[in-house]
């Protein structure tokens, strides 16, 4: 009897870990339908001559940290990191020194490599290294202006900017309501918005909600924007980049903020929180990785690059950063939820509306005029 | 002749002994610190002083070209206002600090006794927390949602949330409440110093206790004074972090002037000739500082 009850119990117990491992595996299991492919014989070889190192510049605290050991296991290549806390100090660290040995940037804003590309600083790649990216990469994301084909970076994400409502508090049946108009104009929520701590995220919103692009450098329609924001200033309660406390306390109930960054707030703290994506369209932009020139292991940063787009790897990366993929399949393994939520598949005719990289944004009167605006809105 | 050198010999044999074991010690004492200042504070400096002087290209990559356009730029420019701001925050920081300090230290140092210790580590204990997570408590505290907020609409005190995070009032407390500990610890220590006999010896010849205070206290607590309120200005005007996270980052300060002008500006000489402006200012303000509270000011900082 007694022993009848304890195998009993131990084959529920079994039952109910196998199911659980079977829900966590769930969509990495079957992303595994998808075929993935090899890097050729030569690229593995040049790895080991260079002496299995990859020296990763990662954001702090981001891209979860078993997608790495698994890379290591796998190849033997010994991963070594740096992290960085903003992107612009990327650039400035490349500025300073631009053989900086780092093998592989991870997570920067195609800005970024717009800027540093000229000065020397990105290194072309190698296709023939990269057969995943070639299959795998959503076409949309080969064809932006400033880089065609990707031949300088890869995106492994996509990001749009939008705004987020707390919706146990905001009543979102007004006429208008979803627009970057409301943000900017409503007079009701003062003092219970923020904004993003971001020159060019605030600019471009008010741009875009005075019917300009994102990215103009038209010093007219900038002015024009200068006014909106700094009319908006009393209303702001703060500027930050990152609102998740004050979202979570019920503090700021609308938020500028990114569509990943949206979604980790509603999926683990708040679900209240539902996103907007403004009828005028907004930025739609990637989070792109590249190799540098300095780089002493270009061959190990192309094996990682080809693994992260291999369907489960890239499936384990967008669960953890929740940013939309720049892989075709991997949308098809995350949870129903996350496909509806604002950003993640964009409404029919949308990207017509919006606005894609720049470099008239970052260079330039473009860039001057936007730090004059955000130095007087911070007087 | 020749005795005369004798005689002098073990003298000037001690001489250079005494010599040689100075030279010894001397660089032994003071070899690492003058190695980490040189090597971490100096070499810096220089290092952005050599880069504030360098222009940019269009992509704000550094030219290594002579130019004066940057120190000439801030100086025309809208910077000023940014100045003016930290300067004001500072200066009132450091006068809030100097009226709730010095009365703090006062009686901690006559009338503390065998509590003395417990008091002044009272003070100084939270300092041991890092800063940033005192902010982020303070943040917590202050909240709309927050426990000071909690606990009197629990008492039925107030029926609406007070606003108090992101207001300049809460910028204001946040700063005094971070550099009060530089402003008590001076003071203390000169009031410490200060002889019990002179105050009874000013009662006994018939001195009034306003009087007392006005002739004896305050003088001798001056240098105490003036240390503590060089350490509370200097990194009150460079402070960046309270603004930003109590303040919601609406207002900018110099420090956040600098920090936007390397990065999101990508331009690293300008921010370079900032910081040396900024360095500049603060020294200036020190060796007034010095210079006007004398020699006591300065054993009291160090």
């Amino acid at each position: 009897m007694k022993k009848s009850s304890l195998t009993k119990n131990g084959l529920i117990l079994m039952m109910a870990v196998s199911f659980i491992l079977g829900v966590l595996a769930g969509p990495l299991n079957a992303a595994s339908k998808y075929k993935d492919y090899p890097v050729p014989k030569a690229c593995l070889d040049a790895v080991k001559k260079e002496g299995s190192k990859l020296y990763v510049y990662n954001w702090a605290e981001w891209w979860p940290q078993e997608l790495f050991d698994d890379f290591s296991k796998e190849f033997g290549v010994e991963v070594i990191f740096d992290y960085y806390a903003d992107t612009e100090e990327v650039v400035a660290k490349f500025k300073l020194n631009p053989k900086a040995p780092y093998d592989v940037v991870l997570g920067c804003s195609p800005f970024n490599v717009m800027v540093l590309k000229p000065m020397g600083i990105v290194s072309k790649l190698n296709y023939d290294w990269l057969p995943n990216v070639k299959e795998y990469m959503i076409e949309g994301y080969t064809k932006r202006a400033f880089d065609p084909g990707n031949h300088y970076q890869i995106p492994d994400s996509g990001y749009a900017t939008l705004w987020a409502y707390n919706s146990d508090k905001v009543d979102d049946s007004v006429p208008g309501f979803h627009t970057w108009k409301f943000l900017f104009e409503n007079e009701k929520y003062a003092g219970r918005i923020t904004m993003l701590d971001n020159m060019y995220d605030v600019t471009g919103a008010a741009l875009k909600s005075l019917g300009y692009s994102w990215t103009s450098d038209n010093e007219a329609e900038l002015m024009e924007a200068k006014a909106l924001i700094l009319k908006q200033k009393p209303r702001v309660m703060a500027y930050d980049s990152w609102p998740r406390r004050a979202q979570v306390e019920g503090e700021a109930w609308l938020s500028g903020t990114w569509d990943g960054d949206a979604w980790l707030v509603h999926n683990e703290d708040v679900p209240a929180l539902k996103a907007v994506l403004p009828e005028e369209g907004t930025l739609i932009s990637a989070n792109t990785d590249f190799i540098p020139t300095g780089a002493k292991h270009p061959a190990a940063a192309h094996l990682f690059l080809n693994y992260l787009y291999r369907p489960e790897v890239n499936a384990l990366l967008i669960e953890t950063i929740g940013y939309p993929p720049a892989h075709k399949h991997t949308m098809e393994f995350m949870s129903d939820e996350m496909k509806a939520w604002p950003g993640f598949i964009l409404p029919e005719g949308y990207m017509e509306k919006c606005d894609s990289d720049d470099e008239r944004m970052v260079t330039g009167r473009g860039k001057e005029i936007r730090l004059q605006i955000w130095e007087e809105l911070k007087r | 002749m020749e005795t005369i050198k004798n005689a002098t010999s073990p003298q000037s044999d001690l001489v250079v002994k005494n010599k040689k074991k100075f030279n010894v010690e001397v660089p032994l004492y003071m070899g690492p610190i003058s190695f980490l200042l040189v090597g971490f504070v100096f070499a810096p400096l220089l290092i952005i002083l050599f880069f504030s002087f360098l222009k940019t290209g269009l992509y704000g990559e550094i030219v290594y070209e002579f130019t004066m356009g940057n120190i000439k730029e801030i100086l025309t420019g809208g910077s000023g206002i940014v100045f003016l701001n930290s300067f004001y925050l500072a200066v009132q920081t450091t006068i809030l600090c100097l009226l709730l300090g010095y009365p703090l230290a006062y009686y901690i140092a006559r009338y503390g006794g065998k509590w003395k210790v417990l008091l002044i580590s009272m003070i100084v204990v939270p300092s041991w927390v890092a800063y940033l997570i005192r902010l982020y408590a303070f943040k917590t505290i202050t909240g709309t949602n927050g426990i000071i907020n909690n606990f009197l609409m629990d008492w039925g005190l107030i029926s609406e949330p007070l606003t108090m995070l992101y207001t300049p009032g809460v910028v204001m407390v946040g700063l005094v409440y971070t550099w009060l500990p530089f402003m008590v610890l001076p003071l203390h220590a000169a009031m410490e110093g200060m002889e019990p006999s002179l105050l009874e010896a000013a009662t006994d010849l018939g001195a009034h206790p306003v009087r007392r205070f006005f002739r004896i206290t305050l003088p001798l607590s001056r240098g105490g004074a003036i240390a503590g309120s060089i350490l509370v200005f200097i990194p009150t005007m460079g402070d960046w972090l309270v603004p930003a996270l109590l303040g919601g980052s609406k207002v900018m300060m110099v420090g956040n002037l600098v920090a936007q002008k390397f990065t999101i500006a990508g331009n690293i000489p300008s921010g370079s000739s900032l910081a040396i402006m900024l360095a500049a200012t603060l020294i200036l303000i020190l060796y007034l500082a010095i210079k006007w509270g004398g020699k006591e000011a300065m054993e009291k900082l160090v």
